[in-house]
């Protein structure tokens, strides 16, 4: 065995043999360390997406499927609220003229009960206010003739 | 200059006929081997479905290189080839690249390599499209348009692999003779880095997809 040194631009000798061999052992390990690594990653990723995307329809299936039970429920609680809201109303409306019938009677006999009691004062006062004035009068009467007037 | 074309050979006798091995050639093809499984190695190693930087490279290379061998090839045959494919590919590439580093040489540089791979796609091609069509049919085909044209059919056959061969191992060595040549007139002291980037890295990246290419075509003209 010996290694000499030598001119040749082109040498087809038994390096070719080598040169495949050493190829075809790379081939076999490359493709176990790398290519079939990375294709199951690459397959596995690809699985993921799909089951993302399909979870993505489902999801987007169920919103669409909620919304609309959303919508239906939405009407019917909207409906029911405007019938409650009428009843409330109409009801509110008649306790509300219940009230006011109510309070113009209380208003009414208030009104005639003060009426009454200002007409007796009135009567009263007018009553009082004669003598008053009769002697208020007859005071008047003494100061400016200045002597006393027979009663 | 006077290191142009030259070579260490082994000799190793054997039964009465001497084995003749370049060793440059055996060691850089070995280098390149390892630099890409060590490369393969990492670019697995921490393989997630969020991939790190290495891991997008390989990816990359696996993606669009399978995809290539399944346009070509179709989706059952491609899951066989596209690894041989997407491995040559990565070897010449990396081949072609080698020369740029300083005291290193292309292994493509060397008629054994392109033609050893050259002559494995041949195979590869006529396995594939004798087990695709039939023994029947291949040789059939070879008698197309008429019997008489069989051996110019088998000739051209065989100058597929002279010249895919030669274009490689031709473009490599032109370069770096090139680059050799250009050197030594300026004597060494303009280190010629537009030539290296050329013939390295354009020339070497464009034959590498050639000869990859070429083989893909070549099997997938056996195949269908």
């Amino acid at each position: 065995m010996q290694i000499i040194s030598n001119i040749a631009l082109i040498s087809i000798n038994e390096t070719l043999l080598v040169q495949l061999l050493s190829f075809l052992i790379f081939l076999f390990i490359i493709n176990r360390i790398m290519f079939r690594p990375l294709q199951n990653v690459r397959s596995e990723r690809a699985n993921y997406m799909d089951t993302i995307k399909m979870d993505t329809r489902d999801a987007a299936k169920e919103l669409e499927t909620l919304t609309n039970q959303l919508k239906v429920k939405e009407s019917t609680v909207r409906t029911q609220a405007l019938g409650l809201k009428q009843e409330i109303e109409e009801s509110g409306s008649m306790q509300a003229a219940e009230i006011f019938a109510s309070a113009r009677e209380q208003i009414e006999t208030l009104k005639e009960t003060a009426e009454a009691e200002v007409e007796a004062q009135i009567s009263e006062a007018r009553k009082h206010l004669q003598k008053e004035s009769e002697t208020l009068a007859v005071n008047i009467m003494e100061k400016l003739l200045e002597r006393r007037l027979a009663s | 200059m006077e290191d142009l074309g030259k070579i260490h050979q082994l000799i190793i006798p054997f039964f009465g006929h001497d084995i003749t091995l370049n060793v440059e050639v055996i060691v850089m093809t070995w280098i390149v081997f390892f630099a890409l499984l060590c490369f393969g190695f990492f670019a697995t190693k921490k393989k997630s479905r969020l991939p790190g930087p290495l891991q997008v490279v390989g990816e990359l290379f696996v993606e669009h290189l399978y995809a290539l061998t399944e346009d070509a090839l179709g989706k059952e045959l491609s899951k066989t080839y596209a690894p041989l494919i997407c491995a040559l590919f990565m070897f010449l590439l990396l081949s072609n690249w080698l020369g740029i580093i300083p005291h290193l040489e292309e292994p493509t540089k060397d008629l054994n390599t392109p033609l050893s791979l050259g002559l494995m796609g041949f195979f590869i091609a006529h396995y594939a499209g004798i087990k695709a069509k039939g023994l029947k049919t291949y040789l059939k085909d070879y008698c197309e348009p008429m019997f008489i044209m069989a051996p110019l059919n088998i000739i051209g056959e065989l100058a597929k692999v002279i010249s895919i061969s030669f274009r490689l191992f031709g473009n490599i060595m032109g370069g770096a003779i090139i680059i050799l040549v250009v050197s030594y007139l300026t004597y060494s002291i303009i280190t010629p880095p537009f030539l290296n980037a050329f013939f390295g890295m354009f020339v070497g990246t464009i034959q590498a997809f050639v000869f990859t290419m070429l083989t893909v075509v070549y099997i997938a003209v056996q195949v269908n």
